[in-house]
């Protein structure tokens, strides 16, 4: 059934108890409660519209948002949350294991440059590159054992992204919208940083797909500092003053229009939208103004565009924006194919101060508890350098690792292990669709359930795989 | 007019072709004398399996008789489509050969290995649970598996209750022709439709809705069915009309306008999951060449009212049609028509590639045209039957086997067909060549693959066999060097290995069972094996090939690879004795001489093995992914540079030159066979190319003809086809109505909604095809009635009964979609250019676009934001529907988007020189509502002009900046032109659409600086003109930064005299301030910059910064954003950046823009 059909029947007047602005909110951004009600687009005309139900989460919800710092390029676990000394002991050597398939030509092991230390109280060794980060580690659950389809960027990033490597599936922040809806109506509930434009596949890493367009990321590009060029159409040429009495001559025009055809809801939807838009223009601005920051809030974040997205990704959260997804940039800055030490020293000094930073900033307003985080790329690098330069890594799929902190996340925990050589995750093993599952189990959300009757059939994130890993709740 | 056969050429082709596939000659054999006793003493021997013998039969009606009424009674409830117990199912064949969670449920000619034996003989499950079987059923189930469990191909093994569930689902009946109802009130109907409209609203107490106004209507009119705004001629001419007839004539002249072919082929284009990429592909490409055949193939075939039937055929079948045009010149090359339908068969291949995965692909083909023509969601059934509708896995492999015998050309079609004239016949044949080098390259390696297939067989054998007790390896693009066996072929020859396993094969029986033997005792066993697999009881179950034993037991069996040579080498003596019988006696019936009648059987049952349609030795052209073909890198990047040869070839070739997505039958045709779970990796049993088979009244037939594509079609527009026109009349109401009388119009099975009004479908369909499947005269009948004539206002009572309009009380409000919101805008703007079809074109939103939307690229890889902001469905998949929502995104691009800016300006200025005010707004209410303000508008109005014009204008800081090219002169020192660069791209300004521009070069510039042109006549220049007489300063940094190249040079002119520079600066910067510069009113500052002599890597960066007065450049104060206002007296070049529809928002183009924005504009009532 179409929107529209939706709203005529569900905003009959008669019925509802709703108040204007909830019914609005309802019509646009705040589409949550269809979900859940089971309520679909184009194909679904049977379903029953809510009929001013308030529908609640499948189960009670942990975390009600969601930050994923998207390593993109695939990061080496070897090197950062999976300490191997065998690959050190094997050096330059054949490892003893058979060497699974590569991407590209490789050779003997290739042993860590970093040094590995235990911190916190549960002791979880993390490389020298992320000490600061690690000073959370009691607030971090780190999965080990992950594991994709396929070594190549593409694919992978869909996979991780939309939980498909091939087809045209919406993207996670778009089903995490489409299920809890967005809090703040001035703004999306699905933001998207990434600096410098899109990365590799474009707008499909946050598409909808088949879901409304309303729960589509919006791109940020971080690189600019400037507000116009931050977000689409946000800015308009008038003074602001012009620009209300603007408003106010067309809303005069549409309320006579609405008069005279009676009860229209999408008629009323319109007019609020421009209203919205209109305050848009000024909360965007606000929320993206870091110079609102005080000077000790820049400092402890420290320099740089990493430090910049995530303080804005604070400021995000605040606003109630459901999803917010940081990529490292547009390129794959973290396909180290060769220099891996001097690459990963540049790449994790970019992060660690800013990432500390931003959970310490987190804790410190109480909103750690609420919020979710997932770091990691699409895929983790081999234990084995690759040809001919031996100082690099090739991709690997068969394991690698991620960790997660915050809304309901098991802190201080270790889960799952690659193999003593770090090539393949072998014990508690997590796919990408479990790590889905999981998330969205956190979010108050079944991944069984979450689904979108669409060409004929019921999707979901997870599709047909997927469980929930117990292990990783608090 | 045009007609359609059949062509005969086509049926004449195919028999050829299958005579040339049988002409097979006979082997011959020498036959031992031991042998022959162990021969004669076993006649049951041999069992072949043959397909249409009367054996066959005969297995058939005993299944019917004797094993379908157990099955059915005690079986199919727990392990059926409803419920399947430990994941078993027991309703098909293939169901008992993927068995359950303990493993397959029957061992093809093993009763006493089959667990579903043993389950009734209650040996180890006891099954049934509570019904014993009787001993005498068991025998029957023993006997059917021993005889192959045979199973006939059309059993729908439904419970008898699912099938009359089926029966009676109202799309799958036929379709009827209703009485029309009676109704009370007899004055409101205009037509039939209003009677089956009307009794429903009757039966619900209400009334339907006053007509809609004149002026409503000629706008409802003229949007559906051309998708633009009326002119305001064409509403007075239409007012003034009072003749009954002005309502038929207005709704021909729409249906004559090729616009509405536009609006309806857009309308098609969603079904048909168009787009102008082919999104995720290696190697090749991304755009598509030439898609947009396809689309103004659409478009025509709307124009000219096509029949519908007809527009199915063509669109999967036109390369097998001949099409007659009747009113064809003298002169007129007769198979011109036929020619150019073939751009019709881009339905077909105008979706995603999704990483050229054959198998996904043609789950995209069966979706798009089980959905779009059948309303059919048979793409479910690619892993299991359908769980709602009579589909079954068997239907999806049929339709799967007609399109993957559907081929893609190397070399398509041009469209232009035999009368490409000389002075494109160069660029033609380029295009032609680079595309058979492609295809060469692709045949060499295939024809070298197939080759060494044979040659290398005895590696093929060995590398396979070893392979299968292996990991499973299928999913690994294997990277193997140039001389490797192909991984592709190994894994056909594993898989031919494995269905040996399950079908039994006497052949290849000897192979699996040596196979078995470990290692280390082979010699010693081998033989014992050999001598096992003859006993009597054996062969009774297992029959074996008798020259492939004989050829074994001659020869010394040390170890597996003696076996795999002795298959060889009975083949290579195999091979050796036809080749010769040929060459010595080409007759027919040749026997050799000493072979006893009785082993010829066994002859060609080894010869079927090796060399029959499913051998993996005649693997065909198409089986092949092309890619797996250069498992190398190496190789692989021939294929990328003779692909980029073609695509280069294409590129360069005008736009005459355009090519038909056309497709064609492949010669060989590689019989589909259902992959369980939908994995291509388990292939199961073989099913032939047909139509679906529970609509068997539809077509009841293998597809014989090539693919078999003509053969669907020609089902799918049966005239006993329950669904295809219903499915079409539905979309069209949809389109009429914004809501189908079937809301789900790609989906009419059993989960689909039923219709609201079902008489009035059938009678609408049959009515349709009565017109001859006339779409345009569908239209005339609906837009006729009443129903749709109604005024779309709401009534409160009414709302109460029925809020969604189900039952067509009042017209449904419609907005307006992306296409006809931007074409609208530009449309009362006076912009809009209405050429009809061509090229896509790229940019939907930048100013020099103006073509209608229909006609924008549109790239399915990275859709611009702004087509999901407005519902375009995502083109990934047919849409039947499309999304409805209202979000900020939408208000926000109507409120600041350069594009609609730029509208309302060019709709400002013409009121704006009105003497009087108030006509000036008339005008603007004529131009956009077209009608006049009401006295409260008008008011309104002209008060919010007044306000700006007692106050000062605030937008002076907007016109200050300029982004021009021009000339410098160096002799002089000064710039002897100046103009504005002409494109805006949404980010930047440049000469054109496209870099270099064909005129003005290289030269852009953006919010941070640009690119000079090619020459001095083309220098980049920023433009800063003083708003009034004042003394500035002037602050910023010039850089370059490209470490190739000789760098840039720069100056800055003050009032038209060179005051600063030139520098030159290569990898540098340099800060471009000064003070106390002195301007008059409407004098300028230029930024010039130009190559230095040289092109190439000359982007600079540059953000000059004016102040009045001070040096110091204003603080950035914390409210700026927000406030929206700057600093009176700075100007900061990149903060200022913007399209140039953006320079001073007047206060008349504010309020031609809140018209533009009005719902009254954005809906349709």
């Amino acid at each position: 059934m179409s929107m529209t059909t939706f709203q005529q029947t569900a905003f009959s007047q008669t019925e509802l108890p709703w108040t204007r602005r909830e019914m609005l909110s309802r019509s646009g951004m705040g589409m949550g409660m269809l979900a859940l009600a089971g309520l679909t687009s184009e194909e679904d005309a049977q379903a029953a519209p809510p009929a001013g139900v308030a529908v609640k989460p499948h189960h009670p919800a942990r975390a009600q948002q969601v930050v994923h710092l998207f390593m993109n390029g695939g990061p080496s676990h070897v090197d950062t949350f999976d300490p191997k000394p065998l690959l050190n002991k094997y050096h330059g050597k054949p490892l003893p294991n058979p060497t699974l398939p590569t991407e590209r030509k490789t050779a003997g092991a290739l042993g860590s440059p970093f040094k590995f230390r235990k911190y916190g109280e549960s002791g979880i060794e993390v490389s020298e590159l992320f000490e600061k980060t690690a000073a959370h580690i009691d607030d971090m659950c780190v999965v080990r054992s992950m594991h994709a389809d396929i070594p190549n960027h593409e694919p992978s990033l869909l996979l991780m992204n939309c939980g498909d490597n091939t087809q045209p599936r919406p993207s996670f922040g778009s089903w995490v919208n489409y299920g809890l809806g967005s809090s703040n109506a001035n703004l999306p509930g699905f933001v998207v940083l990434c600096p410098g434009g899109f990365p590799v596949m474009g707008a499909k890493n946050w598409r909808s797909a088949f879901l409304p367009g309303a729960f589509q990321g919006t791109h940020l590009d971080t690189k600019q500092t400037e507000l116009t060029k931050l977000i689409e159409n946000i800015s308009n040429p008038q003074e602001p003053t012009r620009q209300r009495r603007q408003l106010n001559l067309l809303q005069a025009l549409n309320t006579r229009h609405l008069k005279q055809r009676g009860h229209d809801a999408q008629l009323e939807a319109r007019i609020q939208s421009y209203e919205l838009a209109y305050r848009m223009q000024f909360e965007a601005s606000d929320v993206l103004d870091l110079s609102k920051e005080p000077k000790h809030i820049h400092e402890m974040y420290g320099e740089g565009i990493q430090a910049r997205q995530l303080l804005m990704t604070r400021r995000l959260l605040e606003q109630g924006v459901r999803f917010i997804q940081v990529w490292h940039g547009a390129g794959q800055e973290w396909d180290n194919h060769n220099a891996i030490e001097k690459n990963l020293r540049k790449l994790c000094g970019q992060w660690d101060q800013p990432m500390a930073a931003f959970m310490t900033d987190l804790k410190q307003r109480g909103m750690l508890d609420s919020t979710l985080l997932l770091w990691g790329g699409e895929f983790g690098r081999t234990p084995v350098a690759e040809l001919p330069a031996l100082d690099g890594r090739d991709h690997n799929h068969y394991g690698f690792s991620v960790w997660m902190a915050g809304g309901g996340i098991k802190g201080g925990h270790v889960h799952g292990a690659t193999d003593e050589t770090g090539f393949s995750a072998v014990d508690d093993r997590v796919h990408i669709h479990d790590l889905h599952a999981t998330m969205l189990h956190l979010l108050g959300m079944d991944h069984e359930r979450l689904t979108y009757r669409y060409a004929g059939r019921d999707f979901r994130l997870t599709d047909v795989h997927g469980r929930v890993v117990e292990e990783l709740l608090a | 007019m045009l007609r359609v056969a059949v062509s005969k050429t086509f049926r004449t082709r195919l028999t050829e072709r299958r005579c040339c596939a049988s002409s097979v000659s006979l082997p011959a054999s020498r036959v031992f004398g031991w042998f022959l006793a162990f021969i004669l003493a076993s006649p049951s021997l041999v069992h072949a399996e043959q397909n249409d013998s009367p054996e066959t039969a005969e297995r058939h009606r005993y299944f019917e008789q004797h094993v379908r009424p157990l099955l059915l009674t005690h079986c199919v409830k727990c392990h059926g489509p409803k419920k399947q117990f430990a994941g078993l199912r027991l309703d098909s064949r293939e169901g008992m050969l993927t068995g359950g969670e303990s493993g397959a449920a029957i061992v093809v000619h093993k009763p006493d290995e089959s667990l579903l034996i043993e389950a009734v003989r209650r040996e180890s499950f006891e099954m049934p649970p509570d019904n014993e079987l009787s001993p005498a059923e068991i025998e029957k189930l023993r006997v059917w598996i021993a005889q192959g469990a045979a199973w006939p191909k059309t059993a729908f093994l439904g419970t008898k209750k699912r099938a009359a569930e089926f029966r009676s689902h109202w799309a799958f009946q036929p379709i009827r022709n209703p009485k029309r109802p009676a109704v009370e009130n007899e004055t409101w109907p205009h037509n039939d439709i209003d009677d089956f409209v009307l009794a429903k609203l009757e039966a619900k107490n209400l009334a339907p809705s006053k007509p809609a106004s004149r002026r409503t209507l000629l706008r409802r009119l003229t949007w559906g069915l051309t998708g633009l705004p009326m002119s305001g001629n064409q509403l007075q001419q239409f007012l003034s009309d009072e003749s009954p007839a002005a309502m038929s004539d207005a709704v021909d002249r729409l249906l004559a306008s090729p616009h509405y072919g536009e609006r309806w082929g857009r309308h098609w284009c969603d079904v048909a999951r168009y787009a102008d990429t082919k999104g995720y592909v290696f190697f090749e490409k991304p755009t598509f060449h030439s898609a947009f055949t396809y689309r103004d193939y659409v478009i025509d075939s709307f124009n000219d009212d096509k029949p519908f039937n007809q527009f199915v055929l063509e669109q999967l079948a036109a390369d097998q049609l001949q099409i007659v045009d009747t009113d064809q010149n003298p002169g007129q090359n007769p198979n011109a028509a036929t020619h150019k339908t073939l751009a019709a068969l881009g339905f077909i291949t105008v979706g995603p590639r999704l990483k050229n995965d054959t198998h996904d692909i043609m789950a995209d083909r069966i979706d798009v045209v089980s959905r779009g023509f059948l309303g059919l969601t048979v793409g479910c059934a690619r892993c299991h039957d359908h769980k709602y509708d009579p589909i079954s896995t068997e239907d999806y492999y049929s339709l799967y086997g007609v399109f993957r015998n559907t081929l893609e050309p190397l070399h398509l079609p041009f469209r232009e067909g035999d009368g490409i004239p000389a002075e494109r016949q160069q660029a033609a044949k380029e295009i032609e060549q680079a595309a058979r080098d492609l295809e060469d390259h692709y045949r060499t390696q295939y024809e070298k693959v197939i080759r060494d297939a044979r040659t290398r067989l005895p590696e093929y054998l060995s590398v396979a066999q070893s392979r299968r007790s292996g990991p499973d390896t299928v999913l690994f693009d294997v990277i193997v060097d140039v001389d490797d066996l192909s991984p592709q072929l190994l894994q056909i020859w594993q898989q031919y290995l494995e269905d040996t396993v399950t079908d039994g094969s006497p052949v290849f029986h000897p192979w699996h069972a040596l196979a078995a033997i470990p290692q280390a005792e082979f010699s010693q066993q081998a033989r014992d094996t050999l001598q096992e697999m003859i006993e009597p009881e054996h062969l009774k179950s297992q029959p074996v090939n008798r020259l492939v034993w004989q050829q074994l037991t001659r020869q010394k069996l040390d170890t597996f690879d003696d076996v795999v040579r002795a298959y060889v080498s009975l083949l290579d003596d195999i091979d050796r004795e036809s080749s010769a019988v040929v060459a010595e006696k080409p007759t027919e019936s040749v026997e050799p001489p000493g072979v006893i009648p009785d082993l010829k059987r066994d002859r060609e049952q080894f010869k079927q093995a090796f060399y029959g349609n499913h051998s993996p030795l005649r693997t065909p052209y198409h089986g092949f992914k092309l890619l797996r073909l250069f498992p190398d890198r190496k190789s692989q990047e021939k294929v990328k540079e003779l692909n980029a040869a073609v695509d280069a070839a294409r590129a360069k070739a005008p736009v005459e030159l355009a090519q038909m997505l056309a497709v064609e039958d492949a010669t060989e045709i590689m019989e589909p066979r259902v992959f369980q779970r939908g994995n291509p990796s388990r292939p199961a049993q073989y099913v032939e190319r047909r139509y679906l088979r529970f609509f068997s009244e539809v077509s009841d037939e293998a597809f014989g003809q090539g693919s078999g594509r003509l053969e669907l079609a020609e089902a799918i527009i049966s005239p006993d086809n329950p669904l295809t026109a219903r499915v079409i009349v539905n979309r069209v109401w949809l389109h009429h109505f914004g809501q189908g009388l079937v809301s789900t119009p790609s989906d009419f099975g059993m989960q689909s909604a039923p219709p609201s009004h079902p008489e009035l479908l059938d009678h609408l369909t049959t009515w349709f095809v009565n017109h001859g499947w006339s779409i345009k005269e569908l239209h005339r009948y609906v837009l006729q009635s009443a129903t749709y004539q109604q005024q779309s206002v709401s009534r409160p009572e009414a709302e109460q009964v029925d809020p969604a309009n189900r039952l067509l009380w009042r017209m449904n409000r419609r907005r307006l979609d992306l296409e006809t919101m931007r074409d609208a805008l530009l449309m009362v703007a006076g912009d809009l250019d209405l050429t009809v079809g061509g090229p896509s074109v790229k940019g939907i939103m930048d100013s020099s676009n103006r073509r209608r939307t229909i006609y924008t690229h549109v790239d399915r890889q990275n859709l611009p934001g702004v087509f999901r902001t407005f519902d375009f469905p995502p083109p990934d998949v047919s849409s039947g529907t499309r999304d409805n929502t209202t979000v900020p995104g939408q208000a926000l691009f109507l409120m600041n988007h350069p594009l609609v800016l730029a509208c309302s300006r060019e709709l400002s200025e013409q009121a704006q020189s009105f003497e009087e005010k108030s006509a000036g707004i008339r005008s603007l209410f004529r131009n956009i509502l077209f009608r006049e303000p009401t006295a409260a508008e008008s008011r309104d109005a002209s008060e919010f002009l007044a306000v700006d014009e007692k106050s000062e204008p605030a937008e002076v800081v907007e016109l200050a900046w300029q982004y021009g090219h021009g000339a410098y002169d160096v002799e002089s020192q000064k710039l002897t032109s100046f103009d504005p660069l002409p494109h805006w791209t949404g980010s930047q300004f440049q000469g054109g659409t496209k870099l270099p521009d064909a005129e003005l070069g290289w030269v852009f510039l953006n919010s941070e600086g640009g690119h000079p042109g090619n020459d001095l006549a083309h220098v980049a220049v920023i433009r800063w003109m003083a708003p009034q007489t004042m003394t500035v300063s002037l602050n910023g940094t010039l850089a370059h930064e490209k470490p190739k190249g000789n760098g840039i040079r720069a100056r800055v002119a003050v009032a038209g005299k060179t005051a600063l520079g030139p520098w030159s600066l290569h990898q540098d910067s340099v800060d471009t301030n000064s003070e106390n510069i002195a301007l008059k009113q409407g004098e300028t500052i230029d930024f010039i910059v130009d190559v230095n002599g040289k092109l190439g890597y000359d982007s600079f960066r540059w953000s000059p910064e004016i102040t009045v007065g001070s040096t110091k450049p204003q603080a950035n104060s914390s409210g700026a954003a927000k406030q929206k206002v700057k600093p009176d007296q700075s100007w900061s070049y990149s903060k200022d950046f913007r399209a140039s529809t953006g320079i001073g928002v007047t206060a008349w183009q504010s309020l031609a823009q809140v018209l533009l924005l009005s719902n009254e504009f954005q809906f349709v009532d």
